[in-house]
């Protein structure tokens, strides 16, 4: 997902792509391999990969939209709802999925027993 | 007396409403007025294009191009080729595939403005986009209803003199937007309410 989000916003960022192709549908494409790799892999990826996938994406949109606000709630939540064809639902219902996606990832992969014991 | 009153006021506030401005709907989303000259049809704000350019500013939602632009239209392109016909507005049909880049588009002159629901007014097309050189906007109705119908890509109104687009504005070639990068135009959202939000586009003839 959160691959697919900084393809998309790279691709739409360039006029001439955005203006002749849904650029949000790289998002169910990133989706659909990340599963497929999912599924065939018993690895989990590293917790350091998806955090600096997130920041990536942070970057992206610091880059991309500055200091504005509006954009960073709206760009992200437009996107998976082109991207996943999700007319119906509105965009503060898809920031707050985001949010839990991002939220329930990052606990579930990040080793917190490993850390805690450690320290 | 008070049921008098009671009739007299509601009979009062259906007038105030209808002198407000046309009530569309998604199954009529377009009207005109043959003696003002004015054609209005309902659209939806796309909430991307306030944040990022195109060069378009209405798109029928359904054509190829529904979602590139700051406003979907509720309207196919045909229906309102033919609406500002019934105004007798000229097109000027001078734009073609081959001419595109080196030719401005003529035709009826248009006033656009925007307004919805809790608006305070009706905004010209010059505050509800954020032109990078602040030069007006000069929308024409170009015609093109052949190109229109047989590309698809439900294109209305257009930032930049088009062969496609019904109505584009003349201040600049095709291209000046994307090709050449002469100008840059997105949705104010200083102005214009949040993605999604119906609102009404007038056209006016000058």
């Amino acid at each position: 997902m959160i691959s697919g989000l900084i393809l998309s916003l790279l691709l739409s960022h360039s006029l001439w792509l955005d203006m002749r192709m849904n650029t949000s549908l790289v998002l169910p494409l990133c989706l659909f391999f990340g599963m497929g790799a999912g599924l065939c892999s018993k690895k989990v990826p590293h917790y350091g990969i998806v955090l600096l996938m997130q920041g990536i994406l942070v970057f992206i949109l610091g880059y991309v939209y500055g200091p504005d606000m509006g954009a960073w709630t709206v760009m992200p939540a437009l996107i998976i709802r082109e991207g996943l064809f999700l007319k119906f639902m509105d965009l503060c219902v898809i920031n707050r999925l985001l949010v839990l996606l991002i939220l329930l990832g990052n606990r579930i992969l990040f080793p917190f027993n490993r850390f805690l014991k450690e320290t | 007396m008070k049921k008098l009153l009671f009739i007299a006021g509601l009979l009062f506030f259906c007038t105030v409403n209808a002198f407000a401005g046309p009530s569309l709907t998604k199954e009529h989303p377009i009207s005109f007025d043959k003696d003002k000259k004015t054609v209005s049809f309902l659209a939806e704000v796309n909430g991307k294009y306030l944040y990022q350019e195109t060069r378009h500013f209405a798109v029928y939602e359904k054509g190829s191009n529904g979602e590139k632009a700051v406003f979907r239209g509720l309207v196919p392109q045909v229906d309102f080729y033919d609406t500002l016909m019934k105004i007798n507005a000229v097109p000027g049909n001078n734009m073609t595939l081959k001419n595109k880049e080196a030719t401005r588009v003529q035709g009826q002159e248009f006033i656009v403005t925007v307004t919805w629901e809790g608006a305070d007014r009706a905004y010209a097309i010059d505050e509800v986009i954020n032109e990078s050189n602040n030069a007006p906007i000069l929308m024409k109705f170009g015609g093109n209803l052949k190109n229109a119908m047989d590309k698809n890509t439900g294109c209305l109104l257009c930032l930049d003199s088009c062969p496609v687009g019904i109505v584009s504005n003349s201040a600049y070639t095709y291209g000046a937007i994307e090709k050449r990068k002469e100008v840059s135009m997105k949705g104010n959202k200083d102005i214009l309410p949040p993605d999604g939000t119906q609102v009404i586009i007038t056209l006016a003839a000058k």
